[in-house]
């Protein structure tokens, strides 16, 4: 194990169940894209995705937000990490679209066996969509860990790419996005330097 | 081989000299296959002496314009390394298994090579490092052996490294610091949180930390800008030119001469020889996958402890049945990745050790441990860190045992990605004979060559030293206050290995029976064929190879050019 190895692996720890590959893409306009169809939102509009279809949106947004909850600070939803995963199938499509399909295949299977009449899971109480998200990481290793991934990503990719709407997950863990910086660092070294 | 080679390119200008575009038709006096950080050191050093010098890289050139920050672009679109769709790889951990397809081997893919994405650690090694066989005596298992040079024969050229390539430090500052001639250019970087953390973790437990000499300019230094602290180095490309990568360095000097080419996106598939045995130059896919045959006078292969053994096996002919310069059988043999292991901690106040250069500061006392004290051969140093940048901080930032989703885990990541440090323990890792790279039967790379197969099971003595090895990283966390500390695992029981330290697949040695090449970097079985790269290393050091590399390089291409103005280097004419 090397130290970039360490890096390496941990950004694929999520991935490992679909082959690595839920990250791969062009990325030209996804920030652009993701705002307009967040303006479109708070216009009242509905929302339009480039690829994914709104029912399978809706369950992502409410599945991700298990990941990263809105409580108090910017979650999932607030950082637009379904615009991330919408850009991410717009543009590789090849290899996204099946991990995506079995996501929806198997959290919609299993609220229509626990919640019978309920709806799709974005339908489902948040208590619900807790213990279906609890039941992929317990009973689908592979598809839990392409769900966190998602949010992962979505949550502190490069605003660029579609998540991470005004830097809200960089905020959340307090990583300022500067270009260059000036000892010191951090509470110890200015301490060190009194 | 001729003296001074004659002039291929344009006239110098004014400008400077203009690069060379050498025809494949005519034999070029050294076709240097990789840019990286040996092939870089070597291109400079011939060229400088005269020589026509041809690079060939199979990645692109790219430059700071094309350098992002990107986790994405640099972790998952593998920008700047080898790639698995475009050369996939298989592992088995004995030769009885069969292998599977898995990513074990990585190298920077692109100009510079891996000195492009490299943290910078530049640690020298020691005098013992050449010769702990000598000083130990055998292990069972392993192959271990003296290298046929000394710290003394190449001190001089780690200076080199330090002065031509750039590096910042402190002679003297460690309580083990080998003998050199002379002090480092540039003052050390700036200590940050974790060293200071660092500092006082190595109190408790009796042991210094001193300034990490970096291959990260601290100040502006021979036309380069000094560091601006961005915190980035880690797998990525400097977007200032601060990190000395021969990108930076060695290959901009190269082509000052006007004597070096260097010919990016050229995958050499195959190094041909003649009916003496003489090597006549190399077949390369171009960008468009077309052959091209380039004629040589000599070559010199620098593309890595992985793809100089697969070369070399895809090298084989009637007279070298079992792959070019490869009559010991030892080719791809011995490969070393060196020991690198991982404790994790979290201190009450921030840190923010994603904000400068990666390490600032370094323990030695290690590095040498008394086996008779603790067990096993070996030893290694610590240094302390933040590597995750904030996606991979996602995936593995957070303790194993505590929640990793929903909104305690959220909380967890907003409170410790500004307070977690990495404790790192760079050790040493045992040649083993069955430790190979060699080359697929069944797996193909995208131009439909055999893919890399690596074979791989740790030594039980490594086992044990990276065990003892992460419970002082962990310690150290804790004598510096950690308020939590955990370790990552040291043993994989399904796969082992792996990283992007490829080492000792054409080990350097006296006995042509026992070794590829000579200690001159010649190879045994070839006369006009040098191999210069991390497969030279006899053993691994203690996990912090670039320095070496680059030394050998410095050294290396000395060594030549003196063989080829004294016409001790043939040619197929």
């Amino acid at each position: 194990m090397s130290e970039s190895s360490v890096s390496r692996r941990a950004f694929m720890a999520a991935t490992a169940g679909v082959g690595g590959v839920f990250l791969t893409a062009g990325w030209t306009d996804a920030a652009e894209a993701a705002e307009r169809a967040l303006a479109r939102s708070a216009a009242g509009a509905p929302v339009r995705y480039k690829a994914l279809a709104v029912a399978d949106a809706n369950d992502i947004i409410a599945l991700t937000a298990q990941i990263f909850p809105s409580d108090g600070t910017p979650g999932a939803k607030e950082a637009g990490v379904v615009h991330f995963v919408d850009q991410l199938l717009a543009k590789n499509a090849k290899e996204i679209k099946a991990p995506i399909a079995d996501l929806m295949a198997q959290v919609n299977g299993e609220a229509a066996k626990r919640f019978p009449g309920k709806g799709r899971v974005a339908a489902l109480a948040d208590a619900d969509q807790h213990a279906l998200v609890a039941w992929l990481e317990k009973d689908k290793p592979e598809t839990f860990g392409f769900l966190k991934g998602m949010s992962v990503a979505g949550m502190f990719a490069m605003p660029a790419r579609g998540g991470n709407r005004h830097k809200a997950g960089w905020k959340l863990i307090g990583f300022k996005d500067q270009f260059s910086w000036k000892a010191p660092y951090g509470w110890y070294d200015a301490e060190g330097n009194k | 081989m001729s003296d001074r080679g004659h002039h291929h390119g344009a006239a110098p200008t004014a400008a400077g000299p203009k690069t060379p575009r050498y025809s494949p038709k005519d034999a070029v006096d050294f076709v240097v296959v990789g840019s990286g950080s040996a092939g870089g050191v070597v291109a400079r050093e011939l060229s400088r002496a005269g020589y026509q010098v041809l690079v060939l890289e199979q990645g692109p050139r790219l430059g700071p314009n094309d350098f992002t920050h990107d986790e994405i672009t640099i972790m998952q679109e593998n920008l700047l390394v080898n790639k698995p769709d475009l050369q996939p790889q298989t592992y088995r951990m004995t030769a009885a298994d069969q292998a599977r397809p898995s990513f074990p081997v990585q190298y920077g893919r692109v100009v510079g090579g891996g000195s492009v994405h490299f943290t910078a650690n530049f640690w020298r090694f020691h005098p013992i490092d050449f010769k702990e066989f000598s000083k130990t005596g055998p292990i069972a298992g392993s192959t271990f052996a003296d290298w046929p040079i000394s710290y003394e024969d190449l001190e001089p050229y780690y200076t080199k490294v330090e002065w031509d390539i750039g590096v910042a430090g402190q002679a003297g500052a460690s309580p083990v610091d080998p003998p050199r001639s002379k002090g480092y250019p540039m003052p050390p970087h700036p200590i940050g949180s974790t060293g200071t953390l660092m500092e006082k973790g190595a109190k408790k437990m009796g042991w210094t930390a001193f300034p990490a000499p970096m291959a990260i300019t601290s100040r502006p230094y021979r036309g380069r800008s000094g560091c601006v602290a961005c915190g980035f180095c880690l797998g990525m490309g400097c977007e200032v030119g601060a990190k000395s990568s021969t990108l930076f360095t060695a290959i901009p000097d190269a082509e000052a001469t006007g004597k070096c080419e260097i010919r990016s996106n050229c995958y050499v598939r195959k190094v041909e020889v003649n009916d003496k045995g003489l090597v006549t130059g190399v077949i390369y896919f171009d960008a468009k996958k077309r052959e091209v045959f380039q004629r040589a006078k000599a070559v010199v292969l620098c593309a890595n402890g992985a793809e100089t053994p697969r070369l070399l096996f895809n090298s084989k002919s009637n007279r070298f049945p079992d792959g070019l310069a490869n009559t010991s059988g030892i080719v791809g043999q011995n490969i070393m990745f060196n020991g690198n292991v991982v404790a994790m901690g979290q201190f009450e106040h921030e840190v923010n050790g994603y904000k400068g250069v990666a390490v600032s500061r370094i323990i030695h006392d290690t590095y040498e441990l008394d086996a008779a004290k603790v067990g096993f051969h070996g030893g290694g140093g610590f240094d302390f860190r933040q590597i995750f940048t904030p996606i991979a901080f996602g995936f593995a930032g957070v303790p194993p045992d505590g929640p990793q989703w929903g909104s305690a885990y959220k909380a967890e990541l907003a409170r410790a990605f500004t307070r977690t440090v990495n404790s790192f323990g760079h050790t040493t890792s045992l040649p083993v004979a069955t430790n190979t790279i060699t080359l697929d039967d069944e797996v193909k790379d995208a131009w439909g060559l055999p893919a890399i197969r690596l074979t791989f099971k740790e030594h039980a003595n490594d086992l044990a030293v990276y065990k003892w090895f992460a419970q002082k990283a962990q310690d150290l966390l804790d004598a510096a206050g950690a308020t939590k500390s955990w370790q990552f695992p040291t043993e994989n029981p399904r796969q082992q290995g792996g990283g992007p330290h490829l080492l000792g697949t054409c080990r350097m040695g006296n006995d042509p029976a026992t070794s590829v090449v000579d200690k001159n970097h010649r190879a045994h079985d070839v006369p006009n064929l040098f191999i210069v790269d991390g497969s030279s290393f006899v053993t691994g050091g203690r996990g912090q190879p670039t320095m070496t590399i680059m030394a050998l390089a410095f050294r290396a291409g000395d060594l030549i050019a003196q063989a080829a103005k004294r016409g001790e280097i043939p040619s197929a004419g």
